[in-house]
């Protein structure tokens, strides 16, 4: 399966950064995209769908994105799931705290499509 | 014996009778007697006499140094009450109502949060035209024929260039969101203020001097905000009904015109569309490039924050 099928789960509390995520991921060849606009509305969507990926905002209402990704790592079937936290919150405390609580790649906003494509490349593997 | 003057004794008199008394023996008795009982009388009348002084200087101090501490504790309360005044001067400016507040009368602190929510709404709104233009930009660079591939894929990169940049919008989101929330905080407190003092509608605010210094600077309130301010047609019909349709043409009339300029600042006025709201878009004429717009800073300053770079080092 190309790597491209990958479902992908975009959390952000702001529609407008879901929208440009989906536009970026479009643009790299991920057509099969659902969104969500918490970590409770997320976890809710990874337990009843077959994600590949999550790209996930940290700061958000009620569940955050630290909280999501330490729910999705103890979950049994989807710990495994990739996760990256794309982020306003550049400080190295939370870059730290994010990678112990097993993110797979962090993205500092504001980024750009370059950035996006590399992360997720490698986290899963080069992008045909 | 009443009745009778009294009779008084010459010194040589009194000598006699002293002699007399003290040739016999009954009549020396008599004599030390008397002078026992006249020091037991003195010394009572000089003791009664000491403590009596004595109370009177106590009291003398005592009432001298009371009024110094009721003075010192008069001027204290005097600071006090000014004080006091000041800061409910200094609250009820806070607070204050004036032509700066909106239309329901909030405090200053209120309008500004109002402000900053007006800024978040229109940048969300401006985002999303954005959006629509660089998605409808992808539609037609992918439409374009096999031979204009790269110029198609040039428009592509651009346009997603422009797709990321508006990534502002959650950032100044987040940094606005932090404000409010301050806003809100201080707001809380000048209320507990508010609650403490007593200060109320006839509290005389504490005269703030202005900051903008510019004669016109009353009229400098910004951009209106919905339901504020006066659309172009308005304009247009205050200022001449038919300069707006020598530019607008005939089938875009303006609505009745206000009667008089006094309308545009009444408060009977009825709620008027913002310029933004009512006005269509006018097509801006070609602008020469610009150079490209600073990048949007990320929330955390710099020092205290991780690079992309630094960030990538930790997953490499």
């Amino acid at each position: 399966m190309s790597i491209t099928a990958t479902q992908v789960l975009i959390v952000d509390d702001y529609a407008t950064m879901r929208r440009i995520l989906r536009n970026l991921l479009d643009q790299i060849g991920f057509k099969n995209v659902t969104e969500a606009s918490d970590g409770a509305d997320a976890l809710s969507k990874l337990r009843g769908g077959n994600f590949g990926m999550v790209i996930s905002d940290w700061n958000m209402e009620p569940m955050t994105g630290l909280q999501l990704l330490q729910e999705v790592r103890k979950d049994g079937k989807l710990k495994d799931v990739p996760f990256i936290m794309v982020t306003a919150e550049s400080k190295t405390e939370n870059v730290v705290t994010a990678k112990q609580a097993g993110v797979n790649n962090y993205i500092v906003k504001p980024f750009n499509a370059a950035t996006l494509k590399q992360k997720i490349e490698s986290v899963l593997g080069p992008v045909a | 014996m009443s009745g009778t003057a009294r009779v008084s004794l010459t010194d040589e008199e009194y000598y006699d009778i002293e002699d007399a008394l003290a040739s016999t023996a009954r009549g020396r008795a008599f004599l030390r007697a008397r002078d026992q009982r006249l020091r037991v009388v003195a010394v009572d009348e000089v003791r009664r006499l000491t403590i009596s002084v004595r109370d009177w200087t106590s009291s003398r101090i005592e009432k001298a140094g009371g009024e110094a501490h009721m003075q010192v504790l008069r001027r204290e309360l005097q600071e006090m009450a000014s004080y006091i005044q000041k800061s409910r001067g200094e609250i009820a400016a806070m607070r204050l109502k004036d032509d700066t507040a909106d239309a329901s009368g909030n405090s200053r602190i209120h309008f500004s949060m109002g402000e900053l929510d007006a800024i978040v709404t229109s940048t969300e709104r401006a985002t999303s035209d954005i959006l629509n233009a660089s998605e409808r930009i992808f539609s037609l660079a992918s439409d374009m024929p096999t031979e204009l591939e790269h110029v198609s894929a040039e428009i592509t990169t651009l346009a997603t260039d422009i797709m990321t940049a508006c990534s502002f919008q959650d950032l100044t989101g987040q940094r606005i969101n932090k404000v409010v929330n301050t806003l809100r905080y201080l707001e809380q407190r000048v209320a507990a203020m508010v609650e403490i003092w007593g200060v109320d509608e006839n509290t005389k605010p504490t005269a703030a001097p202005s900051m903008d210094m510019r004669p016109d600077a009353h009229l400098l309130n910004g951009p209106a905000r919905p339901g504020e301010g006066h659309s172009q047609a308005e304009i247009d019909a205050l200022l001449g009904a038919s300069a707006a349709a020598a530019v607008n043409g005939p089938e875009a009339q303006p609505p009745a015109a206000p009667t008089s300029i006094a309308h545009l600042n009444g408060a009977e006025s009825p709620a008027a569309p913002t310029i933004s709201q009512a006005a269509p878009p006018v097509p801006a004429p070609a602008a020469p490039a610009a150079p490209a717009a600073p990048k949007a800073a990320a929330p955390a300053p710099k020092a205290a924050s991780s690079a992309q770079a630094d960030i990538d080092k930790l997953f490499a």
